[in-house]
């Protein structure tokens, strides 16, 4: 097997990819809360990826085509190998007994969301999983979900599964039926996570964010994935990507994740 | 007394169109010219003032016989990486400062004959050739700039099997991610390290230390000693307000976008950059001026603001000349005070402060001093150029490793850290420096090594 091969690509129900790429010295430093940078092709973008498994030879990632990186990555097929993969970068995530963790993903979210309770239910917490998406289709990861669980909530935008409606409904509906929550750890979509932020902040509930911003090199050295935490500058690669979401100015960070937007690709030209 | 021979150079109005090389070289009869310049002084003063300690006069002597080989034999003898020194080493202060011409401002341009030599080398794809005896004795070097390779090659020709290791997915550090193409052609840099792996190192890029690649691991594996090189990576804000705001760059992002990852060949290559129609770079370095001059080839009209005056600037004259002639404007005692951006994030004004020198300050240049009187002007995007701190993701991982108030690795005269047999050089022991700086250390470290692995047999 060749570093950086493709090992098993498989499509997901909502339309991403599942990879798992065989790369032993990145595979055996990898922890829950870690990311890699990946480069599908030379002269590709560098694309920064939560790490969804981790054994001593492979690790995998979930990734959905929606630019046109990500879907030059979704090209890709067994056999085929990255052009790059580096990492693991960023924090590893501090595991240690809360007690009870609500988990809170939106669509794709819940594949960095998998490692976190895995770790998480070995050092005896209670895990509790929202997972939100547009409908029962981009609700993937059902299995691996369920397996790490102890409470398993699903809800969907036109309620074609599960409870229908937003995530914050289910977790305030979750908190005022008198579940004591301890720690929240949130990933999805900015705006999900703003919402998310805002919500647990009046319940006084510690609450972590994952941060997925616009990086290149990923080790604090060029400062595009710089993010406003508590009034200071911070680097989602080096100090993140995990944070603490109360800090977050989110704002600002939607603002900068757009700031490419009117470059992106189409077919590899310009709109 | 010949006068000193001028270099051929890009037309300002074409050149600030393109990003190919600025300055052209010498040709033969005009190198020949000013090698003939060279006094061959016994002492050779020139000497001392190189830190990778070229044998200056003999190679120019060399020239001057026209043997372009043998004088590429004994540049490569002390720098491997002479086609890189030729054109980025600030030579008018080092070298050429020595010079004994010098004292009547007429230096013999030894960074130029450098560059011809090395540049017929690449031509004929002249190499080294050292019979080095394979020791089998691993050294792993952390971090494939400046530093780095010239470590890994200097232990390569002493027989050590050397690994290299590269956290991004091209080597050459700073070369290719900061320097840009104009001052510094990438093909240049690329046909170096090749040679460095003739001579036996193994490279190995996307390898972070401390992540994927780790201290216990090189151990396992044998090896005998460790050069970091990691470099000066953390870039420094302001802490204004406003540098958030998506079109506000950090020098080091402006230009790992632009060199390292082509943005200005973009869409071929895949990671954009926006510069708009204006641009304001803030610093006096020759960051700020490779910034500068590359935001005004992407089609922006560029302002540079500099807190000091032009005489105290630490970029090289050459570079602020260069930067000027390609009409580049300059802004000089003013320091910027804030952003204003619009409603969706992106840079719209920038306003400054003019400024007064003071008192000279430690550094011996006079300080800057606030006046109040506060300018706007609009702007789409700016770069912050006003350096970096080291990057401290190998000391965290290193809990050993004594570091200085600065962020920097503590070394002592042989580039010895705290830990035995881990050495350290460049940019991440002396905060941000110059190539030849980092070749210097490279080169010293790979004689402590070679010492310490001698008297730890």
């Amino acid at each position: 097997m060749k570093k950086n091969e493709i090992m098993e690509k498989k499509k997901l129900s909502d339309g991403s990819y599942l990879f798992k790429i065989y790369n032993p010295e990145v595979a055996k430093n990898s922890y829950a809360g870690n990311f890699v940078i990946v480069i599908a092709k030379d002269g590709s973008e560098r694309i920064p990826l939560t790490i969804m498994e981790y054994t001593d030879e492979w690790i995998s990632i979930v990734i959905q085509p929606i630019g046109f990186s990500t879907k030059e990555i979704c090209f890709l097929e067994e056999k085929d190998c990255f052009s790059g993969i580096m990492g693991p970068l960023g924090k590893k995530i501090e595991n240690k007994k809360y007690g009870t963790i609500l988990f809170v993903a939106g669509g794709i979210g819940i594949a960095p969301v998998i490692p976190q309770m895995m770790e998480f239910k070995k050092t005896d917490n209670k895990i509790i999983l929202i997972h939100g998406a547009r409908d029962g289709e981009h609700i993937i990861l059902e299995k691996e979900s369920k397996k790490y669980t102890d409470n398993y909530i699903i809800c969907t935008d036109d309620g074609s599964m599960g409870k229908k409606g937003l995530v914050t409904n289910a977790m305030k509906e979750l908190i005022e039926s008198g579940e004591k929550i301890d720690h929240i750890v949130t990933i999805g979509p900015l705006i999900m996570m703003k919402f998310v932020s805002d919500l647990s902040k009046n319940y006084s509930i510690p609450t972590t964010a994952s941060l997925n911003t616009i990086m290149l090199d990923g080790t604090g050295m060029c400062g595009s994935c710089r993010v406003e935490y508590d009034g200071e500058v911070k680097f989602a690669c080096v100090d993140g990507p995990d944070m603490d979401a109360h800090k977050i100015n989110f704002d600002v960070l939607l603002r900068r994740n757009a700031r490419f937007k009117s470059l992106e690709l189409v077919n590899g030209e310009k709109k | 007394m010949k006068e000193r021979m001028k270099m051929r150079e890009q037309n300002p109005l074409e050149r600030k169109n393109n990003f190919e090389e600025v300055t052209l070289g010498y040709n033969e009869q005009e190198a020949l010219h000013e090698a003939s310049r060279c006094l061959e002084c016994k002492t050779a003063p020139c000497k001392t003032g190189c830190p990778a300690n070229v044998l200056i006069p003999e190679f120019i002597k060399e020239i001057k016989n026209k043997d372009f080989k043998k004088a590429h034999y004994i540049l490569k003898l002390k720098n491997n990486l002479p086609a890189v020194c030729g054109r980025v080493c600030p030579q008018e202060v080092q070298c050429e400062a020595k010079c004994v011409l010098a004292k009547k401002g007429n230096a013999v341009a030894i960074g130029r004959l450098e560059r011809f030599i090395a540049d017929f080398g690449i031509k004929n794809n002249l190499s080294l050739d050292i019979e080095s005896k394979s020791n089998s004795i691993k050294v792993a070097v952390i971090g494939s700039g400046p530093a780095g390779i010239t470590c890994a090659a200097d232990l390569a020709k002493e027989g050590f099997e050397v690994y290299l290791y590269e956290a991004l997915h091209k080597a050459g550090g700073v070369m290719v991610y900061g320097i840009p193409e104009f001052r510094l052609p990438k093909s240049i840099v690329e046909h170096e390290i090749n040679k460095i792996q003739e001579l036996g190192v193994k490279l190995e890029t996307n390898m972070v230390f401390g992540k994927n690649i780790n201290l216990s691991d090189l151990k396992e594996k044998g090896f005998k000693a460790v050069f970091i090189g990691s470099g000066a990576g953390l870039p420094k804000f302001m802490n204004i307000q406003g540098e958030e705001l998506n079109t506000c760059y950090s020098a080091n992002e402006f230009l790992t976008r632009i060199n390292l990852l082509k943005a200005y060949k973009f869409p071929e290559f895949k990671t954009p950059v926006i510069v708009g129609k204006k641009t304001v770079v803030v610093g006096g370095g020759n960051v700020a001026m490779d910034a500068a001059r590359c935001a005004l080839r992407l089609g922006a009209d560029v302002t540079l603001i500099y807190r000091r005056t032009q005489k105290e600037m630490p970029a090289r004259v050459e570079e602020v000349h260069h930067a000027m002639e390609e009409g580049i404007k300059f802004e000089f005692l003013n320091n910027p005070v804030r952003y204003e951006g619009d409603e969706k994030g992106f840079v719209k004004k920038v306003f400054v402060e003019r400024m007064k020198l003071g008192e000279p300050d430690a550094s011996g240049r006079r300080r800057p001093e606030k006046t109040g009187e506060i300018r706007e002007f609009e702007a789409d995007s700016v770069v912050v150029a006003i350096g970096n701190s080291p990057n401290p993701v190998i000391q965290q991982n290193l809990k050993d490793l004594k570091t200085t108030k600065w962020g920097t690795i503590e070394v002592d005269e042989n580039n010895n850290t705290s830990i035995p047999g881990i050495f350290a050089g460049g940019d991440i022991t002396t905060g941000a420096a110059t190539v030849i700086e980092a070749i210097g250390a490279g080169k010293k470290a790979a004689m402590s090594i070679v010492n310490y692995i001698k008297n730890n047999k």
